[in-house]
């Protein structure tokens, strides 16, 4: 009777398995889908073609994706002074400050989005359908905003103050030292916000539904409309995939940014 | 030892296993039930439609029944998971599915269905109300579903900001007066019907309400797909979506209690909903069902191929038994097809006024023992009763309250009456009056009056292609439009932008590299200089 040899590689079984019940089995399945026509059952392009032909889907694509570049950037503005000042200065010695940036992100998202439109309405953003879009935005950097201060805040904590003291002695000014020094050694923690941001906005339909109150779609609504009420998984498929031809492409994008990052930041990054 | 010690271990873990095995097999009665969310008795604490139906087969039956019930949110969900989980010989994995009337419809054609054994319906068949049973057996779905909840489509709104007369017609969605105060359905059949109200409304008034054919000619107005009506459709939703204030299917009914919205295009018992939170809040919400004409919808009961029907059949004659009926029409406050003695008294103790003593003006509001009537009405003519057999008559009277010290707290309301006969039928004695202060609330929203009921029809099922037009049509009402030459500068622009980036990048790079060739340069040269 021969033991079984338990080695290290083992432990990776159940990732592995996890990874292909959970994630590339559930991925063939919406490329079978998206490239199979809903009624006849064969092999088609012809979700593709109605995606593309259709106006309607195109300007979802497009309401979108500004709104994911807006929240995203908004979210940065704020985010990375606020993850500077928690990270360099005595303010958060306790954590505490930290803690209150985050403390939002363990609160039901719903619940939050509904305090959102009391708030909202109580400041008159809901008099007209006009600033739907805009309310859209507000609630959307308002939830996602933990998740751009945490990564970059983590990076910050993480950098070696030998360097910034060095830029000093260098010479280099105060502006000199964020652009030249911190900045870019902070990269890899601005691509992780990114990622985590970027997609997630253009597919949380919960906030337009709610704040925008239905007048803004995006792209995730359309999916939704398509499995839920519109009977046709395999037109929701097909623009599922084509969401994820855009977070593949900024992943490549932003993929070539954090490898500078994280070689200068000596392995600080998240990615 | 440790061998005997782990031998005991299994044994100790065989023995618990086999009862649960064992027990399994004995009595396999489940039942798969799918519903609407929130669409059954379902408290906890009042009264739980499910857990009192097991216990009470167990009584009767002597027998374990596990019901496993599930929900679902949209029919196509159901349809979906319908379809997901048929098995190889045809049949379903539910016993009981609950969709909505063109599912309904659709299933039926598609040949989804099992046919009821009305000998075994018995208390359904009793309760029936008569209209719902000819409408049933008229369009040929009593063999296959028994409807559980029904309603209309209107629009439920706030009396204090809105006139009644403005919002009796479709037309109110293009008042300007309520610009961003009004909002629609967020589903493409629902909205549709809108859109076809203010469309065909001119044809739909020019019809006669008394003609025997008035209800089937408001229902080929309101079923019009064609081509050319799916993009007026369009054009007038559009138009419709600039003055809005939002697409909703469920958070209407907070935001008309709040304040937010003051006209809701609503199903019925959603209207009813509203009043009841909005009442909390001290708002008087109404409902009213456009005078153009609207649509009845209904969700019943149908059995998928392979289901066990004589114990789905078991559920719902329970779930029909008028005090069960009740209770779910009490947590639902979707109207009940089931009429009798016993909810016709609980319609009236819930929506009407009922402990109305007569009394003329000189008499004074006390009885025969000198104790205070709660609630009392003036009327100057004795004989009233025999006179108001009219829908909507009002009675001129006073309504007083007792305060605590027994002093009468007087205020004056206006009260009408409002019959309920032409639904209950001969289910219940007597003419069906029942008394309200207001033909615009909960009574009259779950009861409409026979002209209203007159000019509801149910929407039909729609073909795969038109369904398709339809979507499409809603998915452009929704969205918007963004010209193509817009999208193509936006395009170009950030294609533009993207590669400057990359090249200024590049560039950098390269500056870099020279740069640190130089300093190298230079470093040799220093060293050598040093030498």
């Amino acid at each position: 009777m021969t033991a079984l040899k338990f080695s290290r590689k083992h432990l990776g079984i159940p990732y592995g398995l996890f990874m292909a019940l959970f994630v590339v089995f559930p991925l063939l399945l919406i490329i079978y889908y998206a490239f199979t026509d809903p009624l006849t059952g064969k092999l088609s392009l012809i979700n593709f073609i109605d995606f593309f032909t259709s106006n309607a889907n195109l300007t979802a694509m497009f309401i979108s994706l500004a709104l994911a570049i807006l929240t995203t950037a908004i979210c940065l503005l704020i985010a990375y002074p606020t993850a500077y000042i928690l990270a360099r200065t005595d303010m958060n010695k306790n954590g505490i400050m930290l803690l209150l940036f985050i403390l939002p992100m363990w609160i039901n998202f719903v619940l939050r989005t509904a305090a959102m439109k009391e708030l909202l309405f109580s400041i008159g953003m809901f008099k007209s359908n006009k600033t739907s879009f805009i309310n859209t935005l507000i609630g959307m950097v308002y939830d996602y905003l933990p998740f751009a201060v945490l990564p970059i805040y983590t990076v910050l904590q993480k950098l070696d103050k030998n360097i910034l003291e060095a830029s000093s002695d260098l010479g280099a000014s105060g502006s000199q030292t964020l652009f030249k020094v911190t900045i870019p050694l902070s990269m890899p923690g601005i691509v992780s916000a990114i990622t985590m941001i970027l997609l997630p906005t253009m597919t949380s339909y919960v906030v337009s539904d709610t704040l925008g109150n239905g007048n803004v779609t995006i792209i995730g609504k359309l999916i939704e409309n398509q499995f839920s009420t519109m009977y046709n998984w395999n037109a929701g498929s097909a623009i599922a995939m084509i969401l994820l031809v855009f977070i593949f492409a900024t992943m490549l994008i932003s993929g070539k940014f954090s490898e500078e990052g994280s070689q200068d930041a000596r392995g600080g990054g998240l990615w | 030892m440790k061998k005997l010690f782990s031998l005991f271990l299994c044994g100790i873990l065989m023995l618990t296993i086999l009862p649960l095995t064992s027990c399994k097999k004995e009595d396999s009665l489940v039942l798969n039930v799918y519903n609407w969310e929130d669409y059954i008795a379902c408290d906890e604490e009042v009264y739980d439609m499910v857990a009192e139906f097991e216990s009470w087969y167990k009584a009767t039956y002597g027998k374990t029944v596990k019901v496993n019930y599930s929900t679902f949110g949209t029919n196509e969900n159901m349809y979906n998971e319908l379809k997901l989980t048929q098995k190889k010989d045809g049949t379903y994995s539910y016993d009981l599915v609950c969709p909505s009337e063109y599912m309904i419809q659709k299933m039926i054609l598609e040949g989804m269905c099992e046919k009821f054994d009305h000998s075994k319906m018995v208390n359904y068949n009793n309760n029936l109300a008569p209209y719902i049973e000819n409408l049933f057996e008229e369009n040929g779905w009593y063999d296959y579903a028994t409807c559980y909840n029904w309603g209309t489509m209107g629009f439920t709104y706030n009396p204090e900001k809105v006139a009644y007369d403005d919002v009796s017609s479709w037309s109110v969605v293009t008042n300007p007066k309520y610009k961003y105060k009004f909002s629609i359905k967020d589903s493409v059949r629902d909205s549709y019907v809108l859109a076809l109200g203010y469309i065909n409304r001119e044809k739909l008034l020019a019809l006669d309400p008394n003609s025997e054919n008035y209800n089937k000619e408001v229902g080929s107005l309101l079923n019009d797909f064609s081509d050319q009506t799916i993009e007026n459709a369009r054009v007038f939703l559009s138009e419709v979506r600039q003055n809005l204030y939002g697409f909703e299917v469920d958070s209407g009914k907070q935001d008309m209690a709040t304040g937010k919205l003051w006209i809701n295009f609503a199903w019925s018992g959603d209207a009813v909903y509203a009043m009841d939170i909005a009442e909390e809040e001290g708002t008087y919400l109404e409902y009213v069902v456009p005078v153009e004409g609207s649509n009845l919808f209904f969700d019943g009961w149908v059995m998928p191929k392979g289901a066990n029907k004589e114990l789905a059949q078991i559920f719902l004659e329970f779930m029909y038994r008028e005090d069960n009926a009740i209770e779910n029409l009490d947590y639902i406050c979707y109207s009940s097809p089931m009429v009798g003695e016993d909810v016709f008294t609980y319609v009236c103790s819930s929506y009407g006024l009922t402990t109305l003593i007569p009394c003329n003006e000189e008499t004074e509001y006390q009885d025969a023992n000198g104790n205070y009537y709660e609630e009392v009405y003036i009327c100057n003519d004795p004989n009233f009763q025999e006179n108001l057999v009219q829908n909507g008559d009002l009675l001129a009277y006073r309504l007083t309250y007792l305060d605590n010290d027994g002093n009468i707290a007087c205020e004056e309301t206006e009260i009408f009456t409002h019959s309920v006969k032409h639904f209950f039928g001969d289910k219940i004695e007597g003419d069906g009056i029942i008394y309200t202060d207001s033909l615009n609330r909960q009574l009259v929203a779950m009861y409409p009056t026979p002209e209203t009921m007159n000019r509801c029809v149910v929407m039909e099922h729609v073909e795969t292609q038109t369904l398709k037009k339809l979507n499409n049509m809603w998915d452009s009402v929704k969205v918007g439009y963004m010209k193509y030459s817009t999208m193509l500068i936006i395009i170009i622009a950030a294609v533009a932008l993207i590669a400057l980036v990359i090249v200024l990048i590049l560039l950098k790079k390269k500056g870099k590299t020279l740069r640190l060739r130089k300093k190298n340069i230079g470093k040799l040269v220093n060293s050598e200089r040093i030498k």
